[in-house]
């Protein structure tokens, strides 16, 4: 394969793996669509 | 506290240092420098470079205009380190006098190894948005240890390149940094990492002047640092891409 594929090969993981930590930040930062929360009888 | 634990740079034009000179002078009426201020001065700088560099591009019998391109913009980096107050009118005619002497050596390496200076300026800005991406998701931090290690190793580099030039008055030099054998090719290749993670020390650098509120015409100087490392980027990678090429 041509020399310049393994030259793009670290710059395109580094920038998947920049961009997979950029969406789990932004996952772990979101409040939960869904909260359960407990009823009183009779509520 | 700031996250910016140290105040070390392995780029000699970006020392924090030079941010408490300047914060000591008065901010006065000019503003705080910001990043937006860095990104805006930093594209106009880069159209600058283009400019001159499309001149001695189309006219590569100009050599003596890329020497003198590449005297001209020592001499106008050391103004800049030494007095960062007028940056605004060096780092322009900076950019200006490096894009004639990066335009002539594109253009020979370029009838040596055609499409070499579009493959090199394709991995330069690559190599600079993969890292901008990193940097800002957090995925590489400019850390005490980090930038030790980028200084240390840019400081070797410049030795070695300090000794080869020194040797190459006698005839001589270091064999491994011109050579196109496997292990001048992992010498260049080690070398275009150690330039690239330079790029992460300024982009530290202009993070902490902007939340340090330095004074505005420090975004010039900003620019200025940024604009060093990509030209040596730049140039390294050409290298690496003609010693690749010479292989085939």
């Amino acid at each position: 394969m041509d020399y310049i594929f393994y030259l793009w090969l670290p710059i395109i993981i580094l920038a998947l793996a920049s961009l997979l930590k950029l969406i789990n930040k932004n996952k772990s930062n979101k409040k939960p669509w869904i909260r359960i929360e407990e009823t009183k009888k009779n509520e | 506290m700031s996250r910016h634990l140290s105040m070390r740079t392995a780029n000699p034009a970006l020392q924090s240092e030079t941010f408490r000179k300047s914060m000591a002078e008065s901010i006065s009426d000019q503003g705080a420098m910001t990043i937006s201020g860095v990104v805006n001065k930093t594209g106009l700088s880069l159209l600058l470079l283009v400019v001159g560099a499309s001149f001695t591009w189309s006219n590569p019998e100009l050599s003596g205009l890329a020497i003198m391109g590449s005297i001209v913009g020592l001499i106008l980096a050391f103004v800049t380190i030494f007095k960062p107050t007028i940056a605004y009118m060096t780092v322009p005619a900076y950019a200006i006098m490096q894009g004639l002497f990066l335009g002539f050596i594109s253009r020979v390496f370029e009838m040596q190894y055609p499409g070499i200076a579009v493959q090199a300026i394709f991995l330069t800005f690559g190599t600079l948005g993969s890292l901008l991406l990193a940097y800002s998701s957090g995925l590489i931090k400019a850390t005490e240890n980090f930038k030790l290690g980028v200084f240390a190793a840019t400081g070797a580099i410049g030795v070695l390149y300090l000794i080869n030039f020194i040797m190459s008055f006698f005839g001589s030099g270091i064999g491994v940094i011109h050579s196109n054998s496997t292990m001048g090719i992992i010498f260049s290749l080690g070398v275009v990492v150690i330039a690239a993670l330079n790029l992460v020390l300024d982009f530290d650098f202009i993070e902490e002047g902007a939340e340090m509120g330095a004074p505005k015409y420090m975004e010039w100087y900003a620019t200025f640092g940024l604009l060093v490392t990509l030209i040596w980027l730049y140039i390294e990678i050409l290298r690496l891409l003609s010693k690749l090429n010479s292989r085939r």
